[in-house]
């Protein structure tokens, strides 16, 4: 297992990042769990890959986690803060990137990471150097004027990733962030995820890419079927293992 | 290859033609399809009565003391029709415009293994058809109209249905070659949103106050009689020189009516086969490449230039400014909010300006005050339907707002507070006008200015609360934003006539039997009782159990 980061400083009791206990989700006059009792926890300073065949559950889980799905089974916390019922102090400690760039297409990239910053409270000078800082390691270039209807795919990515991190959150949640990135850009955000897991903060992403589970992170979770089938160390996550655990238990046999 | 890629566009052009009656919703928009219905009805009926009793008056005007129904026909005919083929020719362009420009399958078309003639026959056939039913609602109910005016022949009916089959012909050709140029002067304006916006608010101005001028006048010949003298010999043959050249509208006149029906026919069916023909070039040399071009580029337009990030702002401004851009750069929604709140004073002062004549000259009874109050709630409650579709236009970023530490009622009420602006505004203007012509006193204004507010408060509340309630994140449109703004405009409707019978009861029965100031006395509490309760109830609607329904809201689409 790969060495652990630097710890955060833990005014909150040292509770971890994420923790989620029991959590069980079901859509409404869906006939199935889409997640189905899943318990986890992602320590301060640790970078965890959420894995999964497509409507394994990573998405409910991660959507649940940040309060976008409602859940009525299980316990969900944020550094120590439940996330149910008016979860705004839970929120404020998270970043979210959604798969689907969902963002203000009507908006420019400057008047968006702007209204970011207003919801953050973000003053003037944070805002302006952490948009500084991250424009240059996402390289944004000079696109930031533009309306976001404007930007490739790759581009809205970036823009959400910004948006995310300008009020610095102890913890990053990414829903397919590597989807549509070029692998100049993906780099860039692997370089990212463990500069600021080192800082003492945690990652916590879902994604279908093994080959960037194995280099960013420190542990991988499987699920299928929405329950964990695995929660070990990245660099136990071989292809085999990997293939075994995604493939359906009645193909196995 | 050709006839066999056709066919099969063809195929499936019409499923998605004939899949917009049959589709089953989840939500029909019953309520929507039957006001657009009674509305296409109304329009049409109303049509039909003024040109009827204009034809009645028209075909009677004697040249050098001469009667010639079938001449003044013949005149009609030509007029008439250069507006039909003119207003046809618009919806040509409209339709290949939408066809070409907007359609989303064209993305994927233009890159199948399929001849470019194929792909704009099938979009010119879908067009054709929408232009079909076009005519039947504008041909038809006309040629029925002066088909009951005057006796006429089987020449005349059976020449109306060869009109059906050739004026769609004609309006596309035309279409075809201005599309492009259309095209780009709407791209070029489509950017510049505050220029767009003052120019179809201006537009917007200047045809209802055409419209009510040219209603104005119509009524003022037919009901004085001054038609005989507004109709002079000099008049009449200027009116027939004009005619003898409004091409092709002419050769229109000559099937329906003439002799000369046989060359008639060969002009027309000459003149659609050569703009058809236009339209396949035009289509294939111009407006597919435009076409792939406009599609598959990127938008690089820089909205604001500044390299530095906007100056912080509290989170509830900042919420009302996300707002107002997203309206302010999409065209529809911009047109929604802010001209029909700009048009709105405009149609007061036009209809408080006639209503207040008529009751002066019928009851001899000053109600002003009672028809201001219907008056303005009543284009009040038309002019707030923008907000059906206020959480809904947020698409997929509303799922993010529930990611945000931010409390629901300052999302949900930043949305309510913007809708209110502009209706606000406009309740004001109007207020201000009915107050400031002498119609209503200070004191009636700012009551009528009181009793809209709380009006449109409501109605906002009620609107957001149906939308938070059965939203739709996939883009623009869609049956449930229409379902919401159907049941908006239908309810509006309902509770605005009934405030306005009240206050008419009131400020006329009331007024006429127990003396002005107890009739006054009655209509203003009643109205404002209405208002308070309407205004609780829709508070009530909206903010009880918000923070549940602001959870759950589109759940399944999550």
């Amino acid at each position: 297992m790969k060495k652990k980061r630097s710890e955060a400083p833990a005014a909150d009791g040292g509770a971890p990042a994420v923790r989620i206990e029991g959590l069980r989700k079901k859509y409404p006059r869906a006939a199935e769990y889409a997640v189905d009792g899943i318990s986890f926890s992602v320590e301060r300073g640790e970078i965890v890959g959420l894995l999964g065949p497509n409507g394994a559950g990573k998405s409910t889980t991660l959507k649940c986690l940040t309060g976008m799905l409602p859940y009525r089974e299980g316990t969900v916390e944020v550094f120590g803060v439940p996330v149910k019922g008016d979860a705004t102090e839970a929120k404020t400690k998270f970043g979210f990137v959604t798969d689907d760039h969902a963002v203000f297409s009507k908006m420019t990239g400057l008047e968006y990471v702007a209204f970011m910053a207003d919801v953050y409270g973000v003053g003037r000078s944070e805002r302006e150097e952490r948009f500084a800082l991250l424009s240059e390691r996402f390289a944004l270039g000079g696109k930031a004027g533009a309306l976001i209807s404007s930007y490739s795919h790759g581009m809205k990515q970036k823009i959400c990733m910004i948006g995310s991190l300008i009020h610095a959150p102890s913890l990053w949640i990414l829903d397919e962030p590597m989807l549509g990135l070029d692998p100049s850009s993906m780099r860039s955000v692997s370089e990212f995820m463990k500069d600021y897991a080192a800082a003492g903060n945690a990652v916590l992403f879902s994604t279908h890419n093994l080959d960037a589970v194995r280099r960013i992170c420190d542990r991988v979770i499987v699920i299928r079927g929405g329950i964990i089938r695995a929660d070990m160390p990245a660099e136990c996550a071989d292809d085999g293992l990997i293939a075994e655990y995604y493939t359906p238990e009645e193909e196995n046999e | 290859m050709m006839l066999r890629a056709t066919g099969i566009l063809l195929k499936k052009e019409a499923h998605a033609f004939f899949s917009s009656f049959t589709r089953k919703q989840r939500t029909p928009d019953v309520a929507g399809k039957l006001l657009s219905f009674l509305l296409a009805a109304a329009i049409v009926a109303f049509g039909c009565f003024a040109l009827k009793r204009f034809a009645d008056m028209y075909l009677t005007i004697e040249v050098g003391r001469v009667s010639d129904p079938y001449a003044r026909l013949y005149e009609l005919t030509a007029v008439i029709y250069t507006v039909i083929i003119a207003v046809n020719a618009l919806g040509g362009v409209r339709v290949i415009n939408r066809s070409v420009f907007e359609s989303d399958d064209l993305r994927i078309l233009l890159t199948l293994p399929l001849p470019s003639g194929a792909v704009w026959l099938s979009k010119m056939a879908a067009a054709y058809a929408k232009q079909f039913v076009f005519g039947l609602f504008t041909v038809l109910p006309v040629n029925v109209t002066l088909g009951v005016c005057v006796p006429l022949g089987a020449q005349f009916y059976g020449m109306t249905a060869l009109i059906l089959v050739l004026l769609p012909m004609i309006s596309l050709g035309v279409g075809s070659v201005l599309a492009l140029p259309v095209h780009a002067v709407a791209r070029l304006i489509s950017s510049r949103y505050v220029v767009t916006l003052v120019v179809v608010t201006a537009v917007t101005a200047v045809a209802f106050w055409l419209y009510s001028a040219v209603l104005d006048f119509i009524a003022n010949l037919i009901s004085t009689g001054e038609a005989r003298y507004f109709f002079d010999a000099e008049t009449m043959r200027g009116i027939a020189h004009a005619v003898s050249r409004m091409y092709p509208a002419v050769f229109f006149s000559d099937m329906l009516l003439t002799d000369g029906m046989p060359a008639a026919v060969g002009w027309v069916v000459l003149i659609a086969a050569v703009l058809s023909a236009l339209s396949v070039l035009a289509g294939r040399l111009m407006l597919l490449p435009a076409a792939q071009d406009r599609l598959f580029a990127l938008n690089g337009r820089y909205v604001w230039k500044g390299r530095s990030l906007p100056a912080p702002q509290p989170r509830f401004l900042s919420f009302m400014k996300k707002e107002f851009l997203l309206v302010l750069r999409t065209p529809s929604y911009a047109f929604g909010y802010f001209s029909t709140a700009i048009v709105m004073p405009l149609m007061v002062y036009f209809c408080m300006d006639i209503f207040s004549e008529l009751a002066s000259m019928l009851v001899l009874v000053d109600c002003n005050l009672e028809i201001a109050v219907a008056l303005i709630v009543m284009f009040g409650i038309l002019t707030n339907t923008y907000c059906a579709g206020a959480v809904s236009r947020d698409g997929e970023f509303f799922f993010l707002m529930r990611t945000m530490p931010v409390d629901c009622r300052t999302v949900i009420g930043a949305k309510a507070a913007f809708c209110f602006i502009p209706s606000a505004a406009a309740a004001a203007a109007s207020a201000g006008i009915v107050g400031g012509l002498g119609y209503v006193g200070a004191w009636q204004a700012v009551y009528i200015l009181a009793v809209t507010l709380a009006i449109a408060a409501a109605q906002i509340c009620f609107a957001i609360r149906r939308d938070l309630t059965r939203p739709h994140f996939g883009g623009s449109g869609g049956a449930e934003e229409n379902a919401t703004l159907s049941l908006l405009v239908i309810i509006g409707l309902l509770v605005s006539a009934a405030i306005g019978a009240l206050a008419l009861y009131d400020g006329i029965y009331l007024k006429l039997v127990y003396g002005e100031a107890y009739g006054e006395t009655v209509s203003v509490l009643t109205v404002a009782a209405i208002a308070a309760v309407l205004l609780a109830a829709g508070l009530a609607c909206l903010f009880v159990r918000l923070r549940v329904r602001f959870a759950e809201a589109g759940e399944r689409g999550v």
